[in-house]
């Protein structure tokens, strides 16, 4: 795909956010423990904790993601490559929200969690796919 | 010099408010010719945005055609439409629209990584853009840290990085002083004469026309050129 090297400042963009960054790291800190620590209820509220945290920045990253959009198709970006930009952003922020359940879900059910990560993904490419059709 | 560079016919645009279509663009025809400065002036809401996106390929006409730099855009697809707007179109936001993670480098960047320019030359390129707008020092800035006049010339560099045909700038002076706004129209100026480039500025300023070869108003949806505004 043309441009297709116009992905890579773009996830610079999306890792400089603070907000990406604060939530990945206290995801990633919520999935060891709760990994870790087996299913206990502690591990279900810190996980939830870690998806609301992240749920909270999610709006200011959702902001981003839409001037990125705009960017890149002022500048001749592709249908195809704005897509996938979008894509892009909607994976890391939807990742970084529900890996934390995720993991806690794994210790009872293994679908739980891989459903735990598709189900928000696919809602959030429904609704990206509406900014694509609106810009 | 006599090229003709755009070309509107009978261009209609409707938006549908509270259920009713409403016409913004009523049968819009002009022709601009190649390395041209033409200013486009009306008032809020006549529909100047939309027109200047209707040119830039943004947005698509309900009637009429638009003619850029050969290529008739009303008959093209979004991909080849994008592809116009990489190479032959460069578009300038009233807000700049540059992405406020990637720093001044990075921003002017965006258009040679879309047209798949290798690493040294977009370095290159680049280089010169920012020492072209003044802004030599400031690469590594991130937007939030330009003055408004800097973000627009940013907007500019960015808008020339694939020397397109035609830059079309949508109310370019509106957030700047008027000494930065005098700034910004000279280096459209200088782009025109440098590189023979065709500008449209839409504005509501009327000073800003004094720095055009020629005036359209639009009002009411209809566009009429005015010899002596």
């Amino acid at each position: 795909m043309r441009g297709v090297g116009a992905l890579a400042p773009l996830l610079r963009a999306i890792y400089r956010l603070p907000s990406i960054r604060y939530a990945i790291l206290f995801s990633l800190v919520a999935s060891i423990y709760t990994l870790a620590m087996g299913s206990p209820s502690s591990s279900y509220i810190l996980a939830g904790l870690a998806t609301l945290f992240a749920l909270s920045l999610s709006h200011a990253d959702s902001r981003t993601a839409r001037s990125i959009a705009r960017a890149l198709w002022i500048c001749g970006a592709t249908p195809g490559l704005v897509r996938l930009s979008l894509y892009s952003i909607a994976i890391v922020r939807c990742f970084v929200a529900v890996a934390p359940l995720s993991a806690a879900s794994a210790h009872i059910c293994a679908p739980a969690a891989i459903a735990i990560v598709i189900a928000p993904l696919l809602v959030s490419v429904a609704t990206e796919e509406r900014v694509v059709r609106r810009l | 010099m006599s090229e003709i560079v755009v070309a509107l016919r009978d261009v209609w645009k409707y938006y549908t408010i509270e259920s009713r279509p409403v016409a913004v663009l009523r049968g819009v025809s002009a022709t601009i010719k190649r390395g041209e400065i033409v200013g486009i002036h009306g008032p809020s809401g006549a529909g100047k945005t939309t027109l200047l996106k209707i040119m830039a390929g943004l947005e698509k006409p309900d009637r009429g055609e638009v003619v850029v730099d050969g290529y008739l855009l009303t008959a093209l697809d979004d991909k080849a439409l994008a592809t116009l707007r990489n190479t032959v179109i460069g578009f300038v936001p009233q807000d700049a629209g540059l992405i406020e993670e990637l720093t001044v480098f990075e921003n002017i960047e965006l258009p040679l990584l879309i047209a798949g320019v290798d690493k040294e030359e977009r370095r290159k390129r680049v280089e010169e853009l920012i020492e072209y707008i003044g802004l030599r020092g400031r690469e590594k800035a991130l937007p939030k840290y330009l003055s408004g006049g800097e973000r627009q010339r940013v907007a500019i560099a960015r808008a020339l990085a694939n020397t397109p045909s035609v830059i079309l700038a949508d109310e370019p002076t509106a957030n700047l002083d008027w000494a930065n706004a005098k700034r910004v129209l000279q280096l459209f100026d200088r782009i025109r004469r440098d590189f023979g480039t065709t500008i449209v500025i839409v504005t509501h300023d009327p000073r800003v026309l004094e720095f055009t070869d020629r005036k359209f108003l639009l009002e009411d949806g209809l566009l009429r050129e005015i010899p002596g505004l």
